[in-house]
């Protein structure tokens, strides 16, 4: 089965070329004028202030580090999301069990997300 | 790996029609979005460069090429000139496993002294059916994030830093938001595949022993909520007003992009409409029955084929528009509001609709 | 004979890349160079029939963690640093373990690997066979992980939420 990616990657290929492509057409094709004030960097139009890279607020390593956590719940939840149906259809008990077996996970993580919630966390100010 | 000569050059004529459809989105959508801008804000638009402006965007492509490139002086040459390309790339691949269209049956025929599709063969409108089609699409879309990032790193500008960096923290919240309410779709069809997810939608069923609905998702009781958020978290993943932080045109001058010019720009133009494009690809495949003509039942033949291909580029059109219609008509949030939604609404919605849908399922209502 | 064409192809990308991640001196290109890495991972994952697997290490390494890792180095700023030299006995002691774990993985890939035409496939690997599994057989782990994840918001936050007092004093942060 693993030939039926490969147009994914083709398809990859393709859009890499293509960007290629253009950024190597406009290189040739568009002027070149350079002048120290063009390539300053945009600051409303007046002189630079201070540095250009600054630090960032530590609450984007923080949503980052819980959007860590949320994205690997949904990781479990394909594979669950998968047999359900299947086993739900089969007989009242698996259903049962299927769904208070992610009922129990789902649960256990909104403690967590309560948690967050209480903390302030998701609240930007 | 064994390749049949017949796989190999329907499987290029599948990604030639793809890419070709692709391709044309992007100048379509720059003329509809303008034009509908103008009509919605009772101006004319622009109407100079063909009849109705239709040429405006050759105009503007022609214009781009030809435009002076800049690498601003203390920006980090390379990872700038890649940034474009790096946002291009997953916005373009996408499509790839969307189906778009009906399946239908290849006769045997002769051309030219051989024997062509020996037995019949299925010709199956989608460039790769793979089995874990919708985590391609939330792989790929967890690449756009770099392109965005990076060229708000690389530019060397507060501006550009702040509007890539907010970007990024708004994506990852809203994908967050996108998986899950995608989780309520794939319990439905008990599987990853998004064939799978549209064959699961055709045919109708009856709604409170009255109305005869087609199976679409989107009509089924359990499911409106997940549609929503869905729908929602989709805009927060391309950037669209109301959630255009990675731009925010009045408080960062252009966001990301603002130190871009010419062609790179125009990179991360199309980049941004092919986006929408395969979101809206993806929205009518989980949500709106993907190739499915209400009420009718597509015979396996080309004239099926063809008729279902219509109707889902039809309903792809109509959520592109749907993208433009909201821009000219809700205001952006503010940032605090926007995470807060993500958070705090559309999270804990899309936990609640998956455990309602399992729900259904364990009462064998749907 | 294609597939280890698109092998060899792969490997040498998430190698040259890993290279570029230790040693490039920009903290920024590094990380990016770790994301073409892992997705050059994802590919083998393929290759070797566990695409589920391919799209988890894209959608949680790719698409998450490394996410935090440029969000770490915009957030401490770190460019073009000219690092302390260290010590002379820490090089030797690097250089030591390293080549130690290299002859070592070179000896056992000599012994164990297989090199045949037919790639074997020991288990499935698809979402189906891996839900049937974790849902029936693993049911005490699979919860146990919920319980970690419990522990993994707690820890984010209290990492996080000590600097709320400092955050005013200094005004050099984006927010």
């Amino acid at each position: 089965m693993t030939h039926s990616y490969l147009p994914i990657l083709i398809m990859l290929a393709i859009a890499a070329v293509f960007g290629a492509t253009f950024l190597s057409l406009n290189w040739v094709v568009g002027r070149h004028q350079r002048n120290p004030s063009k390539l300053d960097p945009y600051e409303s139009g007046v002189p630079l202030l201070d540095v250009n890279r600054k630090r960032v607020n530590v609450r984007f390593y923080q949503i980052a580090m819980l959007f860590i956590i949320f994205d690997i719940e949904a990781a479990f939840l394909y594979p669950w999301a998968v047999i359900y149906r299947e086993g739900a259809l089969s007989s009242r008990a698996t259903a049962m069990f299927l769904f208070t077996e992610m009922l129990v996970f789902i649960l256990l993580l909104g403690v967590g997300y309560v948690y967050v919630w209480k903390k302030k966390a998701f609240d930007w100010k | 790996m064994a390749f049949d000569t017949t796989d190999v050059i329907l499987s290029l004529v599948k990604i030639a029609i793809v890419l070709a459809m692709m391709l044309q989105v992007t100048p379509i959508m720059a003329w509809v979005e303008r034009r509908g801008s103008a009509l919605m804000q009772d101006r004319p638009g622009p109407n100079r460069v063909g009849p109705f402006g239709l040429f405006q965007a050759f105009a503007d492509a022609l214009k781009f090429i030809l435009k002076e490139d800049i690498i601003p002086a203390r920006a980090h040459k390379w990872l700038y000139t890649l940034a474009p390309a790096i946002g291009l790339l997953p916005a373009l691949t996408t499509i790839a496993v969307v189906p778009w269209g009906r399946p239908f049956l290849l006769a045997e025929r002769e051309v030219g002294g051989r024997i062509l599709f020996e037995g019949g063969r299925w010709f199956v409108p989608v460039v790769a059916d793979v089995s874990v089609g919708i985590l391609v699409v939330f792989a790929l879309a967890s690449f756009s994030v770099y392109g965005i990032t990076t060229a708000g790193w690389a530019s060397n500008n507060k501006y550009s830093l702040f509007g890539g960096i907010r970007a990024s923290a708004q994506m990852i919240s809203y994908e967050l938001a996108l998986t899950l309410a995608a989780v309520s779709v794939l319990l439905a069809t008990g599987s990853l595949k998004l064939t799978d997810v549209v064959w699961h939608q055709t045919g109708t069923f009856v709604l409170f022993d009255t109305l005869r609905l087609p199976a679409w998702n989107v009509l089924s009781p359990s499911m409106w909520l997940s549609f929503i958020v869905f729908v929602v978290a989709a805009f927060a993943e391309t950037n669209r007003l109301p959630f255009d932080f990675a731009e925010a045109d009045a408080e960062l001058v252009a966001g990301y992009h603002t130190e871009y010019s010419s062609m790179k720009f125009a990179l991360f133009f199309m980049a941004e409409y092919m986006a929408m494009a395969s979101m809206s690809a993806v929205i009518a495949t989980l949500y709106l029955g993907g190739w499915d003509i209400p009420w009718y039942n597509e015979p396996p033949t080309f004239l099926g084929f063809l008729l279902s291909a219509l109707f889902f580029v039809a309903k792809v059109g109509f959520l592109l528009f749907f993208f433009v219609w909201i821009r000219w008509t809700i205001p952006r949030l503010k940032y605090d509001i926007l995470m807060r939604l993500g958070w705090k609404v559309f999270l804990p919605m899309a936990f609640v609709n998956i455990l309602l849908v399992a729900g259904f399922i364990a009462m064998r209502w749907i | 004979m294609f597939e280890y064409l698109i092998f060899f192809f792969f490997a040498a990308v998430a190698v040259i890349f890993a290279l570029v991640v230790i040693l490039h001196r920009n903290p920024v290109v590094g990380a990016l160079s770790l994301v073409v890495s892992f997705f050059a991972l994802a590919v083998m994952y393929v290759l070797l029939d566990a695409p589920f697997m391919a799209a988890l290490q894209i959608i949680v390494y790719s698409g998450a963690i490394m996410v935090l890792f440029l969000f770490v180095i915009m957030l401490l700023n770190l460019q073009h640093e000219k690092e302390p030299s260290t010590r002379p006995v820490q090089q030797w002691l690097g250089y030591l373990t390293s080549s130690a774990f290299a002859i070592s993985l070179v000896y056992y890939l000599g012994k164990y690997a297989v090199m045949s035409g037919a790639l074997p496939v020991p288990f499935i690997a698809d979402a189906r066979a891996i839900g049937r599994r974790m849902f029936e057989a693993y049911i005490f782990p699979f919860e146990a992980v919920s319980i970690l994840l419990l522990a993994a918001i707690v820890g984010a936050l209290m990492l996080t939420g000590r600097s709320e007092q400092r955050e005013n004093t200094s005004g050099e942060v984006i927010r």
